[in-house]
């Protein structure tokens, strides 16, 4: 697994997921196929309820398809055991969320190296890794003050500086401009596409933030659970 | 750092968690305290006695739950033996005096002055030497405001405090020292004896000597050596105080016990976001134990850090209403009770580790 271009990163083959309650049934994503690849920022577009966070979900290994197979690091997540999952997340996945879930009782400092005691691999420099990650977003002056003393803004850069700081290869983030506003969420859109661009990773964001379309690589439009277009912005064609 | 965060982010609960767990230990380090004075007041007599061979009448084991009544006269013929070096009688008898208009009862020790019996160590003033003499417990004294010099009543007769002594508080009761003499005569039976102490030459064989005593006088004496008339008088003690000591010991582990894992589960149902982020972001299993089983120690140690610094004014304050309670407490205790409290935090934290397996990932997706 080397920093090749052509690996696929998520690869997702007819996947669909249905709830069921009561006997009512839901088909919450029908047949998607979908992959992605190192050095794409990858956008799912659409409302709410359209099944993005499912798929979001499925994933990063928290939800199994009802049927379907899914591919991360060209590797079937049924392979994987939850201790693998678990390390997995802990080294090469970044998560970023809309209401940032940071740890209030922490500092940003503290919040961004929690996930470095996660892992085995990145327990070794952390303080260095650390202060990186929080040097990359522009808010290493914040490091020793409580996640309640910033603005929303400050909160995403720290969540975000969470995710950087693992050198995650694949970074999934949920709705991460709605709780902005317009020129904090173009901060951060810059920020995820940089992370895509620059460092050669994988970036899947599912929002209904039409901005986000200027900087994605290839856009997912999804409804009622499925694909119902996909476009590759000119110009950004890297991959093949 | 986690953990220390999480605990100093709502300093009244805090508190309040630290006082109700102190509580808890310091109501366990008293009922240990008790039981160690008890157990001291107990058998400090017979420990501080100097004697070779006791003598009780036949089918008693101690002198703490038993009368045991000799007529004095079988001394005689005991220590005619050329083995006993010296011997003594004592009367033990449960008597009420009277404090000015106040009723109390001791347990009255006539013995011979000069001789063994008397009181294990006099703290303030002297033995008795008179019949109108009296020596009584410091508890004793204290709650009753007696000093050297007062009187007291004992039926019609005046006796006069000649001193204090120590290690003669048994709780229920306490020790008071009077002559062999006047003890007989509250009894109005001048031959009577509860035990006989026996000291003998060096070399003795005291098995023999026992066998002997009881071939001279059959079916009339128990005899016991020293150790095991010692180890008698603590089993009885053991057997009549330790099931309710540890009765009350047992309901506040498990005080403390609850209460750690309530506040444990609330703190965990409270912070039941970040325990799903943390699990989202790559979490091991053992992080968020660790967490739990920190947050519990760390919980106990400080309480037991407060409640060994409460413990001692609060004593001082009880001893001072009712000074017939008397506590000890020594760095063996206070280790015994460092480790249980840690058992129990482990334990709590274990029972609220469980309530982290029902938290998932998926509740922090939106």
């Amino acid at each position: 697994m080397g920093n090749d271009n052509n690996q696929n990163i998520v690869e997702l083959r007819k996947i669909s997921k249905v709830y069921e309650s009561r006997g009512c049934r839901t088909d919450a994503l029908k047949e998607i196929d979908f992959t992605s690849r190192r050095g794409e920022l990858i956008l799912l577009l659409g409302p709410s309820g359209s099944g993005k966070t499912t798929l979001l979900t499925i994933v990063a290994g928290f939800n199994q398809p009802t049927e379907g197979d899914v591919y991360l690091f060209e590797k079937d997540i049924n392979d994987y055991s939850q201790t693998e999952l678990q390390q997995l997340r802990a080294e090469k996945i970044g998560f970023i969320f809309q209401s940032f879930l940071l740890i209030e009782a922490l500092t940003v400092y503290e919040n961004v190296e929690l996930v470095l005691r996660f892992s085995r691999r990145n327990r070794f420099n952390s303080k260095r890794n650390t202060s990186d990650a929080l040097n990359q977003v522009g808010i290493l002056h914040l490091s020793a003050k409580s996640p309640i003393e910033l603005s929303h803004g400050e909160k995403q850069r720290t969540a975000i500086a969470r995710a950087f700081v693992n050198d995650a290869d694949l970074l999934i983030a949920d709705e991460p401009t709605a709780s902005l506003e317009t020129k904090q969420g173009e901060e951060i859109i810059r920020l995820l596409h940089t992370y895509a661009s620059e460092f050669n990773k994988c970036v899947i964001v599912a929002s209904h933030d039409l901005r986000l379309k200027t900087l994605a690589d290839k856009i997912y439009y999804m409804e009622n659970g499925t694909i119902v277009h996909s476009e590759i912005p000119s110009g950004r064609n890297r991959n093949g | 750092m986690y953990v220390l965060r999480i605990l100093i982010a709502q300093p009244l609960r805090l508190m309040l968690t630290l006082l109700g767990i102190a509580l808890c230990i310091i109501l366990i380090m008293f009922i240990i305290g008790i039981y160690n004075g008890v157990a001291e007041g107990s058998v400090e007599y017979i420990k501080k006695t100097k004697a070779d061979i006791w003598v009780l009448q036949a089918n008693s084991t101690n002198i703490l739950r038993g009368s045991s009544l000799l007529r004095a006269g079988y001394l005689n013929v005991i220590k005619k033996d050329t083995s006993v070096k010296s011997s003594t009688s004592v009367l033990i008898l449960l008597t009420n005096i009277k404090i000015q208009k106040r009723n109390a009862t001791v347990l009255l020790t006539g013995y011979v002055p000069g001789s063994e019996g008397g009181p294990p160590k006099i703290i303030d003033g002297r033995e008795v030497q008179l019949n109108n003499e009296i020596v009584l417990d410091k508890s004793f004294s204290a709650k009753y405001d007696l000093i050297i010099g007062d009187e007291i009543l004992i039926k019609e007769d005046t006796l006069i405090v000649v001193g204090i002594c120590s290690g003669t508080n048994a709780v229920v009761t306490q020790y008071a020292f009077v002559t062999l003499e006047y003890a007989q005569s509250t009894v109005e039976l001048p031959g009577l004896a509860s035990f006989f102490i026996l000291n003998c030459n060096s070399g003795t064989n005291l098995s023999a000597l026992q066998k002997r005593i009881e071939d001279k006088l059959p079916g009339r004496f128990s005899i016991y050596q020293n150790q095991k008339f010692l180890e008698n008088n603590i089993a009885e003690m053991e057997a009549g105080i330790l099931p309710l000591f540890f009765a009350i010991s047992a309901i506040g582990g498990i005080v403390l016990a609850i209460i750690l894992s309530l506040i444990l589960s609330v703190n965990i149902l409270e912070r039941r976001k970040d325990f799903a982020v943390m699990k989202v972001l790559g979490s091991p299993k053992s992080f968020l134990y660790n967490l739990i089983i920190s947050q519990a120690l760390l919980l106990a140690l400080i309480s037991e850090l407060v409640g060994v610094i409460l413990f001692y004014p609060l004593v001082n304050f009880i001893e001072k209403i009712s000074p017939e309670v008397n506590t000890i407490i020594n760095s063996n205790h206070l280790i015994f009770i460092t480790l249980v409290t840690c058992i129990i935090s482990f334990v709590s934290a274990l029972f609220s580790c469980r309530r982290i397996r029902k938290i998932y990932p998926l509740e922090v997706f939106s």
